[in-house]
């Protein structure tokens, strides 16, 4: 009698979580691939401060801007577009000084306007080692400070120089540590479809599994 | 019966009573677990290894003479000529790449027949990753690229943009063409950076040319 309850009661609760299970993999995978879900999304936007009908954008692939008040875009032609951008700033002193940043890419910037655009080296390769770039801000002097996830840096130079005291990228943040572990990039890049691999294998053992207990069930 | 099984299998009968040898499935799974972990752990070492980017390994696949001969017909004089960019020139070409251009000069290689330009070469260098990348572009006497070729290659990582399939990509390109990655040149997953600084420095090749020769 105990043995058929607690069957009864593992089939319940093992039917009823498989669903969710099913869902929680299914969106694991995909988020674990958001470039190929989201597209071309908007990430980031601008006002010119001295022309508010300019408007700049920043989408995953590429930088855009309106004349009108956003009614039509049009991509800004460069030689290297913009990937991730997620933060425009103007200079307070000079419009026509615009700084983009990708989010694991280096600052880019024009000073005509966006005509003609060049790099700012940074003191790390963003990419390479896991620092996310989250914010810029330019100082009336052209100061250039920049907050990463690994703290931030400071430049008085256009960024020839640049001052580290409130930067280490030794540290790992432990969220992202958490999180680099939960999608497998910790291990590196390839891991990610090691753990797509297990997603997938445990899919096909719930799937197994109620059909499994399904015959079971019949021939009972 | 039983006493003569063997005692590795005894997990996998039911009714037998546990045994301190070691179990064929646990032992598999144990196993199967270590080299996972391995795995994971040899990997996250070859990304730290890779951050402080130590494996500076140069590979020739092509001197200056041989891709030269590589892309001009056998029947073609080779001519170099260093053009050293006018500042009207550089602002002109600066304004169609919508980026700022480093170089003073470019060294271009025409192919010439019965003194009649055939094609354009051009010798370049781009940064890949942290290194950069030098390779030969061959350009038509109508602006459209012929042949594209990787000569040396200086990373650890990204040298599949030498494979023809990605090469191939470029021919019949013209300055005209906005070659953009993911849309008009496929993308090579793991190689990003290097697509990105060979597309970059094929489009500044061309629309140099262009500007400089074809337009005239």
């Amino acid at each position: 009698m105990n043995k058929i309850w607690w069957k009864k009661i593992h089939n319940i609760f093992g039917v009823s979580s498989a669903l969710f299970l099913i869902m929680l993999l299914v969106t694991g995978v995909l988020l674990n691939h958001p470039k190929k879900i989201q597209g071309n999304i908007l990430e980031t936007i601008a006002l010119d401060p001295k022309k508010s009908e300019r408007i700049y954008c920043g989408k995953k692939e590429g930088l855009y801007f309106s004349e009108n008040a956003g009614e039509n875009w049009n991509e800004v032609s460069m030689l290297y577009p913009p990937q991730e951008v997620v933060d425009i700033v103007f200079s307070p002193q000079d419009s026509k000084k615009i700084y983009v940043l990708e989010k694991w890419g280096k600052i880019i910037f024009s000073l005509d306007g966006g005509k003609i655009w060049d790099r700012i080296e940074l003191p790390f390769d963003a990419q390479s080692e896991g620092i996310e770039l989250k914010k810029l801000s330019i100082g009336r002097k052209g100061e250039i400070a920049l907050l990463t996830s690994h703290g931030w840096i400071l430049s008085k130079d256009q960024g020839k120089k640049w001052n580290q005291t409130y930067f280490d990228k030794t540290k790992t943040p432990l969220m992202r540590l958490i999180l680099t572990l939960h999608n497998g990039y910790f291990f590196g890049p390839a891991f990610v479809w090691v753990y797509d691999f297990s997603a997938v294998a445990l899919l096909i053992l719930i799937i197994s599994g109620l059909i499994l207990w399904n015959i079971s069930r019949k021939v009972g | 019966m039983k006493s003569k099984q063997d005692p590795s299998l005894d997990c996998l009968h039911e009714k037998t009573a546990p045994s301190k040898a070691p179990c064929l499935e646990r032992r598999l799974i144990i196993n199967i677990g270590l080299l996972f972990l391995f795995g994971a752990l040899n990997l996250r070492a070859e990304s730290l290894k890779d951050q402080d980017y130590p494996d500076f390994v140069e590979q020739v696949y092509l001197t200056e003479q041989t891709a030269l001969k590589s892309v001009f017909s056998q029947d073609q004089e080779i001519v170099k000529e260093i053009h050293a960019f006018k500042t009207s020139e550089k602002n002109r070409i600066e304004a169609r790449l919508g980026w700022i251009l480093q170089e003073p000069d470019i060294t271009v290689y025409k192919g010439l027949e019965n003194g009649n330009i055939k094609g354009y070469a051009v010798i370049t260098e781009e940064i890949g990753k942290f290194k950069p990348i030098t390779f030969i572009v061959k350009v038509s006497d109508k602006g459209q690229i012929e042949r594209v070729e990787v000569m040396i290659y200086r990373e650890p990582v990204g040298a599949e943009v030498r494979r023809q399939r990605f090469l191939r990509q470029f021919r019949k390109k013209s300055a005209k063409d906005s070659l953009r990655i993911n849309r008009d040149i496929l993308n090579i997953t793991g190689a990003t950076m290097s697509v990105q600084a060979m597309t970059a420095g094929i489009k500044k090749v061309l629309i140099i040319l262009d500007e400089l020769y074809i337009k005239k």
